[in-house]
This record gives C-alpha cells, structure tokens and sequence, in this order.
C-alpha cells in the first residue's frame, strides 16, 4: 500500500516538476527616468521569484529623449517586456493615445509602466481598465476616498481646503473627486484655484494659501501635482503659523517639506503589482490589452510627528500602531 | 435480541459517560495550575502589545496627557481579547488616565483606590474580582506610567465552560463510534454465528449433514463452531464407513459422502454498515474547513471572484458523484458488492491522497472527482446491499440505518476533522481520511462474502421515465419548490457558507466542525419522530414540508438578526430542525400524490430519478451562494437564499391548497 501511495506521490510531483523544465529565458527591459527605487526592486523581487528572467535595466538619467535609443536597443534585442518608469518615460516609449508613431513608439512590445499618478490625464489611456493597447500599468496614486477616509480617522474635520494648479490635469482631476466625494463624507470644500500656468510664481501660491487660511479648514489638501509639489516648502511654511495640517497626495511633501500626513503608495509593492501584470503576460496567460491599469489596494499612512508636535495635532493611538512615523 | 441490544446501548453509553466525566474531572484539576501561568502568560503579552503602541507615540514626541483616541483604542484590544475584562492606563502615581468603560466592572472604585494605592513591586496582583497585570509605560527618558490589565480572577471556571463544549463534542461523537462499533461486534460475535448456526440446526433437523459451519475469527458464539462441526465431521464419516459397507443410507437423511462439505455463512448486514460509517466518516473529516482549503489555491488570474472558486470543488464533487451513482448502481449488480464497494473505497482513498498533495485548483477538482465518483460507487452499492439483504417486513428500518449511518458518520466526521485540522494541518488530516477510507476497503474485502447482487431486476434509467415523472405535476411540484431549494441550502449554505463565514468571524476549525455537527445531530434526534408523526398526518403531509421550507427559510435568516456564532450555530441547528421535518415525506408524499406514474416507471427508478433530480439543487448550491456572496456578502447572500426558499415554500403550499381544493383531498387507502 506504501509502495502504491508513495508511487503515486512521485508520479505528480514529476508532472508538476516536468512542466517547470520547459520555460524559457526571458528578457525584460526597464527604462527608469531617474536611478533605480523601491519600486524597480519590488518589481525585479517578483518577477525573478517566478520565472527566469534576464533584466536590461537603462536609466535616461531625466533626460526624456534618451528614452529612444532605448527602444531602439530594445529591438535589436528582441526583448519580450518592456518596463518604464514614471508619465514622462512612458509617454515617450508608446505615445500618447492618438498620436502614436510605429517608427518611434513602441506597439509590438508589451509595456509595463509603474509610478505613473494619473495614466488617464497623461493620455495613456482612455479610462482605468484594459487599454486595448499593448501598454498595462500600475499607477501608485490611492484612491481618494481611501485618503479621506484616512484623513477622518486622524482627525474628524468638517471643512477642507484644496489648492490646486487649474491648468495641470493631476490637480484638476483631484479637484473633481474632491467634489464628487463631499457628500459621502460630509465635508465642506474649499477651493483655491492657481490660474497663472504651469509655473506660478511664490506671490501668487501664498496669495492663494490666505484666501485658504481665512476659511479655517482643518486640513488642506495637497494634489499630486508636481508644480505644487515642487513649493511644498512655501505651503507648508503658510499653513503652519494658523496650525492647519497638510494632507498630501503623495509621499515627498510629507517626508521632504513637513506636510503632516497622507495615505501613499508604498513603492515595492507598486512595482511587485506591476511585476503580477509583466508575470501574466510573459506567462501568455493573459494579452498584455486585456489586463487593466490598476491603482494599488494597500496603502501605506504616513505622518511627519515633527509637524504633528509642532501644531499638537496628534494621530489617535490605532493609527500610531500602523503608520510609518517620520521624525526629522 | 433487541432487547439485550438495547441494554448493552445503556451499559455502554453508562460507562463511556463516567469516564468521560472522570478524564474530563482530572483535567479540570490539572487546569488550575498550568493554566493560570499561561493565561499569565497571555496577559503580559497583550499588556506589552499595547504598552508598544503608546511607547511609539511617546517616543515620537506625543505628550503622556495628549494621547489621541486612547479609549477607542483600548476597547479595540479588549474586543480582540475576549478575556480582558478592563485596561487602565495611570500615570506614575497611580491617577487614572485613560481606561476602556469601567461601568460593566464590579467595585469600579474599589478599583481605581488599589491601583492609586498600588506600590508598583508586584506586578500581578489580585483586586477585588479581578486579576490585574501591570506593565510599565516608558516615555524617551522615564517610566512616566503604568498600563493595568484586569482578567475575571475565576478563569479556570471561564474556561471550563468554553471547554465543555469540546468535551461534550468528543463525547458524543464517541459514543455515536462505539454504538457502531458495538453494532458490529454483536454482529460479528453473536448475531451472525447464531443466524448460522440456526440455518445449520434447521437443515440438520430436515436430515441434511453435509454442511459445515464457517471457521469463526472473533471467537464470541462462533467458538461453538469447531465442536458442532467436529461432531457432524465425525457423524459423517462414521456414515461414509457404513455407506462403504455398503449399507442403506436412512430415508430422510442425506450425509456428505464425497468428503467436501458447503459452508453455511450468515449475511450481516452490520459488516457493511460499519465500512460504510467509516468511510463517510473518513470523507466528512474535510467538511467543516474544506472551503478554506480550498481558498488557499486561489488566484485572481482566474477572472472569478473568490467566492466563486471556492464554490466549484463542492459543486464538481458533487456533480461527479451524481453523475455516478446510476451507472454505480448497474455496475455494482455485475460484480458484486464486495468487489464495487472494495474499488469505490479504493478510489475515494486515491482522491484523498491525491487531494492532500494539491498543487493547484486544477488537480484539486481532478483529485475531488475521483474521491467523487468512489464515494458514489460505495454510497450506492451501500445502498443496494441493505435492500437486498433486509427483510421486506424490515424495509423501512434497513433505509432509516443507511441514513442513520450516513448522517452519525457525516455529523461525527465533520467534528472530529474540524478538531484534527486545528492540529495537524490539511495535509496530514487528508492523509488520515485516506487511511479510514483504506481501512473500510480492506475490512470489507475481509468480512463480506462474495454476492453477486440478488437485486430486484433494475432497469436502466430511461428519459421516458424521466419526462413522465417530470410532467406529473405533484412530482414537479415537490421536486423543484421544496427538494431542491432544500439541497441548495444544505450545500450552499452548510456545506459552503457556514465555514467560510465562521472562518470570516475568527473561529476555528475545530468550532466550525462542533456548529456543523449540530446539523446532523438535530437530523438523526428529531427526524425518526417527524416522520412517525407525518406517517399519522396522512394527507396532511404537505403541510410537514411546508413548514419544513418556512423554518429552513428563517433559519437562514438568523444570522441577520442574531450576530456573530451565537446566530450562526442557531442557523445550523434551525436548518437541520426543518430539513427533519421537511425533507423526509417529500419521498412519501410523491409516493402518495404520483402513485400511478411510480408503478409505471417503477419504485426504485422513480426514488432514483427524484435523487438525482434533487441534486442539482447540490450541484448549483454552493456555486449559487458563491456568486452571491462576491457580489454582495454574507448576509446578503443569506437573506436572498432565505427569500428564495420563503418563496418556493409559499409556492409549493399554495399549488397543493389549489390542486386539492380543485380535486378534493387525494384519499389514502
């Protein structure tokens, strides 16, 4: 009986064990836009942890164009995978939708692109989901009534301040949700509109942080929008003297400039999701334009406890017990 | 006979129940001590696990007076720990700080005095009631205060009273093992030997000597064997001398003159019982965490929710084994019993091994087919066996036994498993299914003789019979609004839902098996009685299944009004109440509504078709809740199940009032 049962075992495990010879070497570039990070390793973890695979890693060091001797390299190596980093890198390897060149951008390649805040303003796609291209994606921003919600256990506010740039699509389309969520959370929303351009000038960020102040809200909110992002410093030096926290899209103000807190994506596992996509297409279980454009489902809170004893707004006890605190 | 039977049940069931008290008496004694250091234990530790949270907090800078939210926090924990009776934060000096709702506490003041009054050396203590562990709070330079975490000083009692239940699962399970085991042991010993050695006494007393008795391994009245047939071996030859002699054998007489003798066997239908129980046992093991088993090969690859892949090794499960069990039946009369019931053991042994080496939900539905169809294979020739070999006058018992055994070696599989699992992992409990279901194969290779099916003649199923069945309307009637919606809640709904939602709310394997086990338990104590009941109710016998339906459908409903497992095991218990009331004269009701139909097609093939019709209610249930559940929840899929149930229910009784309002009452003779 032994012997029958003991049989049996060993003849399943050479099925299963004849199935893993078979797989081949597979090449996967990865043009990042500004050294390797978190999410490269996340995304490198995952995918050497299941299959065989050889990574071309290329770093257009911030300057965009680079990004096509990549591609061209890419073809000359018959790579099976194309991985990018952040908007800028991507648009450029596949163009944005509708103007989309076959001699420069890339449609014969499966593209994977990580750290992109908003695929749909930036014109990769027409919606979250499956893009019919060959481009699939994980965009690291959380969803926001996931940051609300944050918000509300740190400290029940009934009014929120927003400032955003009104001509940058990140801002805008944070605004929009902003105002579709009031309701469900039972907000006040008030809004502070930058008009200038891309680049508003120091006069006009704190003209509009006034006007916000003046309203009392008990947080302001921070879109994921780089003209902003880059004067974090000066909004968070504004907000600070009436004590009103900063509540922030993204993770720099937080960690950089003293904004007290945010519900962020963790980059690891944004690039280990993004590795899950690059595993299914290089598995052919799935065509890289049937697999959706997805935003992470865990989160990682972070609070600046620097800023939170400087305004003695500090996060209750359940929280502390979760978040990464910052001390700088 | 009976009656010794019964009064070896008492005298056993007494013993059984005094050492169970006993054993469960000592442990209780050697709790005391060894319990204590460990609740100790677990206190300190959930007192450190706190302590943590608030030293972070102090350590980046939160003042001792300005911790945030602290109460919510602190009830959060005491939730978690259902031991924790209070938290109390102090400051250095003993002032209460923070604490979670100190109104449930017995001599709250007392309380706060001995901890204001506490000298911080001892750092368990008993106050009052309650047994307190402190833990120090150590801001970045200085203790700047104490945490206090009060437990209800009788735990041992507390605890007794949770294990209780563990003791009596186990001793109700016991006691359903060894009623079988008792069953075959008489058998074997007494009732099988004497049925022998009467057919050996009776032929003898008509002259005829050329039998001998079977050599006897279990050595109860079968001991006797060697001496009778000793003497009738010699009577024998001493009339082979006398017919050599060449003298006239007597008239009436007949004597074994060739020297070969046929052996006189008794049929007990107790040997194959006894496998069967085993083996049902042995599958029923995986009941109460098969689901969660299951859950563990998931990907979201598949493009299915969740919930969905779970349901789909029970659904194929069960389709396989009712898509075996008309050609098992066939099969079973070719070879004999002993054979089919050896092959299907065999295979359901092959599955479990193999479904305890699941690498993916691929080979575990190829795994679960095959223990499916030897399942089905045994089921049916189990089945078979006891028809053929009861007594007509006995008919009805024989069937109750099959289902007894099926329901006690189900319900006691299910707590025993759930208890194993706890322990020892999915694996290795698979693995021990196995071993049981092997077992059950070898016993019955040993202890059954090699019938050939004496079986009614059966015909092979035809789809006439089917469209005639199914066009007679009572048949349709009870077939679609009550067989079916019931088999959809007892596989969506037990088998699938139950141990997923109770998994959901934190509980163990080993609880789930006990909750399951209640289902089976209020079957066999409650449906005997219900069905004398409805066999007196006649013509009002719809009315048992109507009420059957309602009360399956509010069962189903409890675990909305009623939270966590208190509704759950409510819910168990309340359906395996109504499907014992409602679900055993569904049979007889067609039986009385369908009569001409049924003798045209034939009992046996008309019970046949009705079963295998009922199963897709088994079939579709589990994938059904599946669907529900990753839609919309637990207690939505529950409440759409009980509403569909409170439908079909209402449906079936208002087409019975209408049809026999049209027609009059159908009169039974």
């Amino acid at each position: 009986m032994r012997r029958l049962l003991s049989g049996i075992i060993l003849c399943t495990l050479l099925l299963c064990g004849g199935t893993l010879a078979q797989e081949k070497r597979y090449k996967v570039m990865m043009i990042l836009f500004r050294g390797t990070t978190p999410a490269e390793t996340g995304f490198m973890d995952h995918l050497s942890s299941r299959l065989p695979v050889e990574f071309l890693v290329r770093d257009v060091a911030g300057e965009r164009r680079k990004a096509q001797e990549f591609v061209e390299e890419a073809r000359r190596e018959r790579v099976d995978l194309i991985y990018t980093f952040g908007t800028s890198v991507t648009l450029e390897v596949v163009g944005a939708t509708g103007k989309i060149d076959p001699a420069v951008h890339v449609t014969d390649i499966p593209v994977v692109f990580n750290i992109v805040a908003d695929p749909v303003g930036a014109g990769l796609a027409p919606a979250f989901g499956a893009t019919g291209r060959n481009l699939t994606g994980v965009s690291h921003l959380v969803p926001m009534a996931d940051q609300l919600r944050a918000m509300q256990r740190f400290r029940q506010v009934a009014k929120l301040g927003v400032i955003y740039n009104a001509s940058e699509p990140n801002s805008r389309l944070a605004v929009a949700q902003l105002r579709g969520l009031v309701g469900q959370f039972k907000l006040q929303l008030v809004e502070e509109a930058i008009i200038s351009g891309p680049k508003p000038e120091a006069a006009e960020i704190a003209q509009a942080m006034r006007a916000l102040i003046a309203a009392r809200p008990g947080f302001i909110y921070l879109p994921s929008d780089s003209s902003l992002i880059e004067r974090a410093d000066a909004i968070v030096d504004l907000a600070r003297p009436a004590g009103i926290p900063i509540i922030s899209a993204t993770e720099g103000p937080i960690r950089e400039d003293g904004a007290l807190m945010g519900l962020v994506s963790n980059y690891a596992n944004a690039g280990a999701f993004a590795g899950y996509k690059a595993e299914q297409i290089l598995r052919g279980k799935e065509t890289v334009s049937n697999i959706p454009i997805e935003t992470l489902r865990r989160f990682t809170l972070v609070v600046n406890m620097t800023t939170a004893v400087q305004l003695g707004v500090y996060p209750p006890l359940e929280l502390i017990k979760i978040a990464e605190l910052l001390q700088l | 006979m009976k009656d010794l039977q019964r009064r070896l049940v008492v005298l056993v069931s007494g013993l059984l129940l005094l050492a169970a008290v006993f054993v469960s008496y000592r442990a209780g004694e050697h709790f005391e001590s060894s319990l204590t250091q460990r609740r100790l234990g677990v206190e300190t530790e959930i007192g450190r696990s706190v302590a943590v949270v608030v030293e972070k907090a102090l350590a980046f800078g939160v003042p001792f007076d300005q911790l945030a939210d602290t109460e919510r926090f602190l009830e959060a924990v005491k939730f978690d720990n259902p031991g924790v009776d209070y938290i109390i934060i102090t400051t250095l000096d003993g002032r209460l700080r923070y604490s979670t709702d100190l109104s449930q506490i017995s001599n709250a003041a007392g309380l706060r005095g001995a901890l204001a009054a506490w000298n911080g050396r001892e750092r368990t203590a008993h106050i009052g009631k309650y047994f307190n562990t402190a833990t120090a709070l150590n801001g970045k330079e200085r203790q700047l205060g104490w945490l206090h975490l009060g437990e209800r000083a009788n735990i041992i009692e507390q605890l007794l009273r949770d294990i209780v239940f563990d003791i009596l699962t186990v001793v109700v399970v016991a006691m359903l093992v060894t009623f079988e085991l008792m069953r075959l042991l008489f058998a074997a010993t007494f009732k099988t030997p004497m049925l022998a050695i009467n057919e050996f006494f009776t032929r003898i007393a008509n002259g005829d000597f050329r039998r001998t008795l079977a050599r006897d391994l279990f050595g109860g009245i079968g001991r006797l064997n060697r001496s009778i047939n000793a003497t009738v071996a010699e009577l024998n030859t001493r009339a082979r001398g006398r017919f050599a002699d060449g003298a006239q054998m007597p008239p009436g007489f007949s004597f074994d003159l060739a020297g070969e003798r046929g052996t006189v066997r008794a049929i007990a239908v107790e040997n194959i019982r006894w496998s069967f129980f085993l083996l049902i046992f042995a599958e029923s093991l995986s009941l109460s965490f098969f689901p969660i088993f299951v859950a563990q090969f998931y990907d979201p690859a598949f493009g299915l929710p969740l919930h969905v892949v779970i349901g789909i090794p029970i659904t194929v499960f069960m389709l396989a084994w009712a898509l075996t069990m008309p050609f098992a039946g066939t099969w079973c009369d070719r070879v004999g019993y002993r054979l089919a019931f050896s092959v299907g053991a065999a295979m359901t042994t092959i599955g479990l091994v193999l479904t305890a080496y699941s690498t993916s939900l691929a080979d575990l539905l190829l795994w679960r087919s095959i223990t499916a169809v030897g399942y089905g294979i045994v089921y049916v020739t189990t089945q078979a066996y006891i028809t053929v070999f009861v007594s007509t006058e006995e008919g009805t018992q024989g069937q109750a036994m099959f289902l007894a055994s099926f329901f006690t070696g189900s319900l006691s599989g299910a707590a025993i498993g759930g208890i194993l699992v706890d322990r020892l992992g999915f694996s290795t409990t698979f693995l021990l299914s196995a071993g049981l279901s092997a077992t059950a194969a070898l016993y019955v290779l040993r202890a059954l003789g090699n019938e050939i099916g004496r079986t009614v003649a059966r015909k092979s199923l035809l789809l006439a019979d089917f469209k005639a069945l199914l066009r007679h309307r009572h048949f349709a009637i009870v077939t679609f609004l009550s067989a079916i919606p019931a088999k959809v809640a007892l596989a969506g709904f037990l088998y699938y839902s139950v141990p997923l939602y109770l998994k959901g709310l934190g509980y163990s394997q080993s609880i789930t098996g006990r909750v399951m086990m209640a289902y089976g338990l209020a079957i066999i104590l409650i449906g005997p009685m219900v069905a004398r009941l409805a066999d007196r109710a006649r013509t009002r016998r719809w009315r048992f299944i109507m009420l059957g339906g309602y009360a399956a459908a509010l069962a189903m409903m409890v675990p909305l009004l009623v939270e966590n497992m208190k509704g759950a095991v409510i819910a168990v218990i309340g359906l395996g109440v109504a499907h014992a009331i409602g679900v055993s004269p569904q049979m007889t009701l067609i039986n009385d509504r369908c009569g001409e139909t049924i003798r045209e097609v034939g009992q046996a093939t008309a019970v046949g078709i009705f079963r295998l019709v009922e199963r897709i209610g088994t079939i579709t249930g589990p994938i059904l809740l599946g669907a529900m559940i990753a839609l919309s929840g637990f207690m939505n899929a529950f409440a759409v199940l009980a509403l569909i149930t409170f439908a079909t229910t209402t449906l079936f009784a208002l087409l019975l009032w209408w049809s026999d309002r049209a027609t009059g009452p159908v009169d039974i003779a």
